[in-house]
């Protein structure tokens, strides 16, 4: 069975997003899924920085009905 | 023997403030049928159990922001721990770690009721489903030797403020509101399999919110309000506002301080009664059913907004 590689340079290249970022996604997870802040960052926590990050501009950008279908895909 | 009295929750690191009650129940299921030969049951077997933690707070900011309109997640990371003091000879609580607590790691902490009446502090009525990790393990653990957390203090509350809703370009003020009531109308259920005594499994089927609000200004209902056939609402243009008391209880914090909650909601609100008793004052009430907007829940809450 072939293993699955790593890459060791993407994840080094992942970045962390902002504390204005996550607070963005915070406030998208808690009005789309109607739960509390630490809910929202549990949940936030188990997805890619670069899908916070995602998550995050599009709520800035007001297209919040677009991270419905990133937070279930 | 010593005395106890309730003393705190814990959800995650999180120890909420300004309880009012605390309730942990095991909800036991017992069956004890009598057959042929006996009135007496000859037989007694618990056939379920469904723990609950319940209780109620003052502090809705914080209780809120953790419960949010749908419910928290209670799990290894965010454990929910229920917390007996035990009294001392003097009548307080007794020092070192001699206390009681019942400690959950599965479950669903659901906000059931906020309830807010004129010139009264808001009040939150919470309840966690809790569950077992594989229908044979008891959802809560019991300890006795387990020092109290530090509270918070209990000064920070809310009241009735300004209310509005509909739609843009028909938007009602809800004027002299006397009392709000949220049911958060969460379905959600425990479930177990193979006559296993305690559940493993929970489900979020349904969340139907609903808003009953009274007031004394009739003009809410009819022609300038909500016209009979009800009237359909959305956040965008839906406001209701629950108001901080200044923390030393002088007045309230300034409106334009992001330290107040917003409560927003899309749905249908009508008025179901306009009622009078004697010769006291009519009272409209209106009541607001939730439904979704295609991305958001029904309720928003903001529990650090400004009250524009």
């Amino acid at each position: 069975m072939a293993k699955e590689k790593t890459n060791p340079a993407a994840a080094a290249a992942e970045v962390a997003p902002t504390a204005a970022q996550l607070a963005s996604a915070v406030k998208s997870v808690m009005a789309i899924i109607g739960c509390g802040q630490i809910d929202a960052l549990t949940r936030l926590k188990g997805l890619p920085a670069s899908r916070v990050i995602q998550i995050a501009s599009l709520e800035d950008a007001n297209k919040r009905k677009e991270v419905v279908t990133l937070l279930y895909s | 023997m010593a005395l106890n009295t309730a003393y705190a929750v814990k959800y995650g690191t999180t120890v909420l403030a300004g309880l009012t009650n605390l309730n942990t129940s095991l909800n036991p299921e017992v069956q004890a049928e009598s057959s042929i030969g006996t009135p007496f049951p000859q037989f007694a077997v618990i056939t379920a159990q469904k723990p609950r933690l319940a209780f109620a707070s003052n502090a809705v900011a914080a209780a809120l922001a953790v419960t949010g309109s749908t419910g928290a997640k209670v799990d290894g990371t965010n454990g929910l721990i229920g917390y007996y003091a035990k009294i001392g000879d003097d009548g307080l609580p007794a020092s070192g770690s001699v206390h009681r607590t019942y400690t959950a790691n599965r479950g669903l902490l659901l906000p059931r009721r906020l309830t807010c009446n004129h010139r009264q502090s808001a009040s939150l009525d919470m309840e966690a489903l809790l569950f077992s990790a594989d229908g044979a393990a008891h959802p809560i653990a019991i300890a006795d030797n387990v020092a109290l957390p530090t509270l918070a203090t209990n000064n920070i509350q809310h009241t009735l403020a300004g209310i509005s809703f509909g739609l843009t370009a028909s938007v009602v003020t809800f004027g002299c509101a006397q009392s709000l009531s949220i049911d958060f109308g969460s379905g959600a259920e425990t479930l177990g399999c193979g006559s296993d005594l305690y559940d493993a499994h929970l489900q979020l089927p349904s969340v139907k919110p609903v808003i009953t609000i009274t007031g004394i200004d009739a003009a809410v209902f009819g022609s300038t309000g909500v016209p009979a056939v009800g009237k359909a609402i959305d956040h965008a243009n839906t406001a209701i506002y629950l108001r901080k008391y200044a923390t030393n209880g002088i007045g309230f914090v300034a409106n334009g301080t992001a330290e107040h909650i917003k409560i927003t909601c899309h749905g249908l609100a009508v008025v179901t009664q306009h009622n009078a008793q004697g010769t006291t004052r009519g009272e409209v009430t209106l009541q607001i059913t939730g439904s979704w907007d295609g991305t958001n829940a029904p309720l928003q809450i903001d529990t650090a907004s400004a009250i524009a």
